[in-house]
């Protein structure tokens, strides 16, 4: 090789070098900018990072709730709400188990397993636990936790509480409110159904099942309910609890007839009321009832008694009836039977007396007048107990009867028969009656006759009509100056046959009065007397006042 | 008034006392001439319409008045009394009822049957002499009759 190729050789190759020497000048002139630049972005990254943990760490601090980060079960960083809810510091907390902050092992593993369950599924989990302070205390929190790093969540964990005691303590309330309600509608002594439109049954309670025999368990729609009690029936029952979604108010359905498990059947008396709706918009309805089973079986015991009873009195009445009718015929055989032989015992002794009138002494006159009068006076006793008699029988027919005027019209008859006796006979202003005219007449006729018959030994009779309107009952009053009578008598005064004197002092049957009486009981009224032996006697009737009654305006 | 015509009572009545008082009454006033006395309703019916025992009777020769009491075996007085007034026959005789009975529905039963007269029996002789006396006088005496 020659010096010249060699030389040419050797500037080839400082050339080369030259220019490789440039070129890595060049390069690093070019590394040393890049690496200005990195240098720049580095800082600008670093810059960005720190503020980028500045806010998180400012976010995690003034977070409402507690947050925390966990590496393997370790706690590490904590927020200060976590710290405050807790009661530990930073210090008491970072780099222990992370189990402190759970009230029991089961717990740290339940919610543990729900945490990492999650977090491997790259998922925030959440689960509702209680934290236990360091004092000890309990503190409901919802948890939510999440994998830093989703290859290896066990790694680092930040998980968050929130304090939800209050929201706790609401459900907890309300919770309670709704089984105080339940429990109120469960223990009420009434049957009680609550109920949906769409028939579902949410509630029946223990009176209901009880009184029904069909357990809870059957009763989960309306139209199991209406299928069991009313079979046949149930058509017009189920349109009427259709019916009752759309009412704003109580309502009463009425009484329904319940057929229960055991084939009985029981009177229910249904009432309703809105409830509201339900939290997925059904409304709701409150059926409540009340049994009247037994009401009404005692109603129908009542109304059974009064049938009976009225049965009976129907009874009474024919068997009543039957014995007046009885009483009838018999006074009528007496008014015939009896009296038919008298007139014989009193007529053939005046044929006697007239037919052989020679032959006959005064003292067979005397006994055959004896006979005679005998008769008669049975004849009237017959007469008379025929009226006392006939009077149970007989219909009352109530007018107004001007008394003074009657009273006056039968002393007129009275006196007929006694023309020679001075008898005064004042009638008082009195009011009039309301009364049967027939009945009143008699009345008047014993009592005005009896004042007639004991004033027979006075020279000069009088005899006072009186008489005075009141409001419930008008008095009359007949007065005598006879004889009058013993007090301790006065009751026996209106007894059929009793007399307070003998026949041949004052004639009479003893049925006058007590015929007065039965007339004056009839017509609801009272009658009393007063007497005094020798100085005449009072007999009072008082009448009820029917109706308005005028006063008289005419007086003696 | 003549007294030519003959004087026919039909006497219906059971009690043979009450008959004897009864004619003693007509005899007094005179007016039993001719008096027929039957002891039952049964038998006044047929004597009235011919029938019976009193076939042969002539059945035109009819009583000026009947003397009716109630209460009679057999058939009873108000029976009678519907029988004789509801016949065209006999409707026209005068009828007296002489009983015992003061009973409201017999009397008005009896004038409801269109009874002439309704007459209660006085238990004393005299009212009863005098109201027996007083009938037949007025019914055979002063009444004028249709035939």
């Amino acid at each position: 090789m020659s010096a010249a190729s060699l030389r040419q050789e050797l500037e080839e190759a400082r050339a080369t070098i030259r220019a490789l020497h440039e070129e890595l000048e060049e390069t690093n002139r070019g590394l040393a900018a890049l690496a200005f630049e990195l240098e720049e972005r580095v800082d600008e990254r670093t810059a960005e990072l720190r503020r980028s943990e500045g806010m998180l760490r400012s976010v995690f601090r003034a977070a409402p709730v507690g947050i925390g980060v966990v590496s393997n079960r370790i706690l590490g960083w904590t927020n200060d709400k976590l710290r405050e809810m807790t009661g530990y510091s930073a210090e008491e907390l970072e780099g222990k188990s992370s189990r402190i902050l759970y009230v029991s092992d089961e717990e740290y593993e339940r919610v543990g397993r729900i945490k990492y369950a999650q977090a491997e599924a790259g998922d925030v989990a959440a689960a509702e636990t209680q934290l236990l302070t360091k004092s000890g205390d309990t503190v409901d929190v919802l948890m939510n936790a999440t994998a830093t790093d989703v290859r290896d969540p066990q790694a680092s964990i930040v998980f968050a509480v929130m304090d939800i005691t209050d929201r706790k303590s609401a459900e907890k309330s309300l919770r309670e409110s709704e089984r105080r309600f339940r429990r109120a509608i469960e223990y009420a002594p009434f049957p009680i159904m609550i109920h949906a439109e769409d028939g579902e049954v949410i509630q029946v309670n223990e009176v209901w099942t009880e009184l029904t025999g069909y357990p809870a368990a059957t009763l989960r729609t309306t139209n199991e309910w209406t299928e069991k009690a009313y079979r046949d029936q149930k058509g017009p029952v189920r349109n009427l609890i259709g019916n009752l979604y759309g009412i704003d108010r109580r309502v009463r359905e009425g009484e329904f007839e319940i057929r229960t498990a055991d084939g009985d059947s029981r009177i229910w008396d249904f009432e309703s009321a809105p409830l509201g709706r339900l939290p997925d918009g059904r409304r709701m309805v409150i059926s409540i009832a009340k049994d009247v089973t037994e009401r009404k079986q005692a109603e129908q015991e009542v109304q059974r008694l009064n049938e009976d009873l009225e049965r009976r009195v129907d009874e009474r009445t024919a068997e009543l009836t039957a014995a007046n009718a009885e009483l009838e015929s018999f006074s009528y055989s007496v008014s015939h039977d009896l009296r038919a032989p008298l007139r014989a015992i009193g007529g053939f002794a005046q044929m006697l007396e007239e037919e052989c009138a020679e032959t006959l002494d005064e003292e067979g006159r005397r006994l055959l007048n004896v006979i005679r009068s005998s008769a008669k006076d049975m004849g009237q006793l017959i007469d008379d107990l025929l009226a006392f008699s006939r009077l149970g029988r007989k219909a009352m027919t109530f007018t107004d009867v001007e008394m003074d005027k009657l009273a006056r019209e039968v002393f007129q008859q009275i006196k007929v028969f006694e023309p020679e006796r001075s008898v005064k006979f004042v009638v008082h202003d009195i009011p009039r009656a309301r009364t049967d005219r027939a009945m009143i007449r008699e009345v008047l006729a014993n009592l005005i006759g009896n004042a007639c018959k004991y004033t027979r030994p006075r020279e000069r009779a009088i005899i006072e009509f009186g008489g005075r309107a009141g409001d419930a009952e008008n008095v009359y009053w007949i007065k005598d100056n006879g004889v009058g009578f013993d007090m301790k008598y006065a009751e026996k005064l209106f007894q059929v046959f009793q007399r307070l004197h003998s026949a041949d002092e004052f004639e009479g049957t003893g049925i006058g009065l007590a015929l007065v009486e039965r007339i004056v009981k009839r017509h609801d009224g009272r009658l009393w007397a007063e007497g005094v032996v020798n100085q005449g006697a009072t007999f009072f009737f008082a009448l009820p006042s029917r109706g308005k009654h005028d006063e008289s305006d005419e007086s003696c | 008034m003549s007294q030519t015509s003959p004087v026919e009572i039909l006497l219906v009545e059971d009690n043979p006392h009450d008959v004897e008082l009864t004619l003693r009454a007509l005899k007094k006033h005179n007016v039993a001439n001719r008096l027929h006395m039957v002891k039952d309703g049964a038998e006044a019916i047929d004597f009235l319409f011919a029938s019976g025992a009193y076939e042969d009777r002539d059945p035109n020769d009819r009583p000026k008045l009947i003397l009716l009491d109630l209460k009679l075996p057999k058939v009873g007085g108000l029976e009678v009394l519907r029988a004789v007034k509801s016949d065209e026959r006999t409707r026209n005789i005068p009828v007296v009822v002489l009983t015992s009975s003061r009973e409201e529905k017999d009397i008005v039963e009896s004038y409801r049957l269109s009874v002439n007269s309704y007459i209660v029996k006085p238990v004393d002789f005299d009212k009863f002499l005098n109201a027996v006396g007083e009938v037949g006088l007025y019914w055979l005496l002063l009444n004028v009759s249709p035939f």
